[in-house]
């Protein structure tokens, strides 16, 4: 424990004493303001250019914005003719099918979940319940197991080629919100050597999804729907990058879909180097400057197609149906390959904004979210056999998280013990 | 509010000055535990809004958004310190040094002054923000065991200063 245990009188006297708001100073107040007032002028500037006022070297910098890549202008729409390279058939039934070919070739295809599924931000055991895929059957490309694309020609049905990029779809992992995918991206060039970060991409990608009836959904950036804006893992060498994608959104739900056609448009590192360009704030005449930092992408599209139809996600529901005397409570709680989430009860008029769920773990300690969805907890590496759901306003939410979360219990307006064992 | 960091990191400044409003007091109270001016403090503070919304696109875990903006005003913090240590230094080299005087009248303000100066944002990381030892350690850049030591002798002085004062 790197907590101190021992707790007296004492402790209570300075927790107390820093609970207590600092007074309100004009000066403070001003600075924040200003710094506030500059980032709005930011938001209307073209470039979307960000100043600093730097007091400590006593000289004005403005730099990009951030560092995912934005959509360039005219960018290339999925055309009919990449519909060949989605033609790749992956069938994903709950069968572990594995490839010695493939393996044999590309030494981390089938091993790059277990590799960094720890690393990233999404952690879980998705080696252990990843699809290998599976070769095409003879017939499904006329006996030869060729990837023919625009742009260059694959060995494997589950490598697409484009521009000198062999991206290779190694596993595929599913949950009943999310996709996640392990690549193998391998250069015919060197990947920058002074990039920002070492240990991801960003990439662009549209993930048409098909439902039974044969009607497609379309997740991509340009509609604000994106379902993955990175991969996040290493560089082996100079010319080969193995990551994860997490695929996923608010409200996604696979079993609403039977397959789909994942085309990663382009993968995009953001460089330490840049170039100074000076101009004005929106609004303000004093001239700025800041680093319009270089970008290296890698043109796409790689494509690939996923059959889910056969798929059975395990997903375990836990009815609770239990509410406290405001009407507030937990209806069921949800508990999949990766995650655990409750489905809170409302009275009428309560807003569910308002109000958030936590769960925590047989052990006494608040499950973390997993990826971006608030409410939606990670279970890896977690002891879920019996959890307690807090349910709590925003505010004290707010207040309760984090190093804070030991006050969760009692501010909960409700609070239930559930067995998830049985 | 992982939501509004998701926002925040696609660029959207409403959404992350709503977050600097949700961890403004939490910021104040660190940046006090480094200076006594609210001159320093505003400025600290002021660069740490700037830098975090110019990086914030670097931010590699949405939920430890809060611990990655502390770091930040932390290093603002150290360095706008370190700019002035050679007065700080002199300030110390005074007996009881650390009583500073602090603008206005306030038990967190009281408390500080009670502390010497270095321990002070540790005594607010530690019972303000509920950071573990060692996460303030790699905060600060100090071993873990300095940060327990310096944790125990704060406490000490605050339960003698309690003392002197129950018995007066």
């Amino acid at each position: 424990m790197d907590r101190l245990q021992h707790t007296d009188r004492t402790d209570d006297i300075i927790r107390n004493c820093m609970a207590s708001n600092v007074p309100e100073s004009k000066i403070v107040n001003r600075k924040i303001e200003q710094a506030y007032k500059q980032i709005r002028s930011m938001q209307s500037m073209p470039a979307a250019a960000k100043t600093t006022t730097d007091k400590m070297s006593g000289k004005n910098t403005i730099r990009r914005a951030s560092a995912k890549p934005r959509r360039t202008s005219g960018k290339k729409t999925l055309s009919a003719k990449y519909a060949a390279a989605a033609a790749l058939f992956l069938s994903t039934a709950l069968i572990f099918v594995k490839n010695p070919a493939l393996a044999a070739q590309i030494p981390f295809i089938g091993h790059i979940f277990k590799s960094l599924e720890q690393k990233v931000s999404y952690p879980g055991d998705y080696s252990e319940n990843s699809v290998t895929l599976p070769a095409l059957p003879a017939e499904t490309t006329g006996g030869q197991e060729v990837q023919q694309t625009e742009q260059g020609t694959a060995s494997t049905p589950w490598q697409a080629v484009a521009g000198g990029m062999t991206v290779t779809l190694s596993e595929v992992s599913y949950d009943s919100n999310a996709i996640y995918l392990a690549l193998l991206i391998e250069n015919e060039n060197e990947f920058a050597n002074n990039a920002q970060s070492s240990d991801m991409m960003y990439l662009e990608c549209q993930a048409d999804m098909y439902r039974a009836d044969k009607t497609k959904e379309t997740f991509c950036n340009e509609s604000g729907n994106g379902l993955a804006y990175m991969t996040e893992g290493t560089f082996t060498d100079s010319h080969t990058f193995k990551g994860l994608v997490q695929l996923t959104g608010s409200g996604f739900s696979l079993s609403d879909y039977t397959g789909c056609d994942i085309t990663f448009l382009n993968f995009v590192q953001e460089l330490t180097s840049g170039t100074k360009v000076t101009g004005t704030l929106a609004g303000e005449t004093e001239t700025i400057s800041y680093i319009e930092y270089d970008r290296k992408t890698y043109e796409g599209p790689w494509v690939f197609h996923l059959d889910f139809s056969d798929l059975q996600t395990t997903k375990q529901e836990v009815p609770v149906n239990q509410t406290n005397d405001q009407g507030f409570g937990i209806e069921k709680l949800v508990k999949t390959n990766y995650e655990l989430y409750a489905v809170p009860i409302f009275p009428a008029g309560a807003q569910p904004g308002d109000y958030v769920v936590t769960i925590w773990d047989s052990d006494g300690n608040p499950l973390e979210s997993h990826g971006d969805n608030l409410e939606i907890r990670s279970i890896y590496g977690r002891d879920v056999s019996s959890v307690t759901v807090y349910l709590l306003k925003w505010d004290d939410f707010v207040e309760c998280k984090g190093n804070n979360s030991y006050r969760q219990p009692e501010r909960a307006i409700f609070q239930a013990t559930v067995d998830l064992a049985r | 509010m992982e939501l509004l960091v998701k926002r925040a990191m696609n660029g959207d400044g409403e959404s992350f000055i709503q977050l600097m409003e949700t961890y403004r007091e939490s910021m104040l109270k660190v940046a006090w535990g480094f200076f006594s001016n609210q001159e320093d403090v505003a400025d600290a503070m002021q660069q740490t809004i700037l830098n975090a919304y110019e990086h914030i696109g670097e931010l590699k875990k949405i939920n430890y958004f809060k611990t990655w903006l502390i770091r930040i005003l932390i290093n603002n913090c150290t360095q706008l310190y370190n700019s002035q240590k050679p007065m700080a230094d002199q300030e110390e080299a005074t007996d009881q040094s650390y009583f500073d005087t602090y603008p206005g009248e306030n038990s967190f303000f009281d408390l500080l002054s009670l502390l010497e100066r270095k321990d002070r944002v540790i005594f607010q990381l530690y019972f303000g923000e509920e950071y573990t030892t060692r996460e303030i350690g790699e905060f600060l850049g100090i071993k873990e065991s300095t940060v327990r030591s310096r944790i125990h002798r704060g406490k000490e002085q605050i339960r003698k200063q309690i003392q002197r004062e129950e018995w007066a």
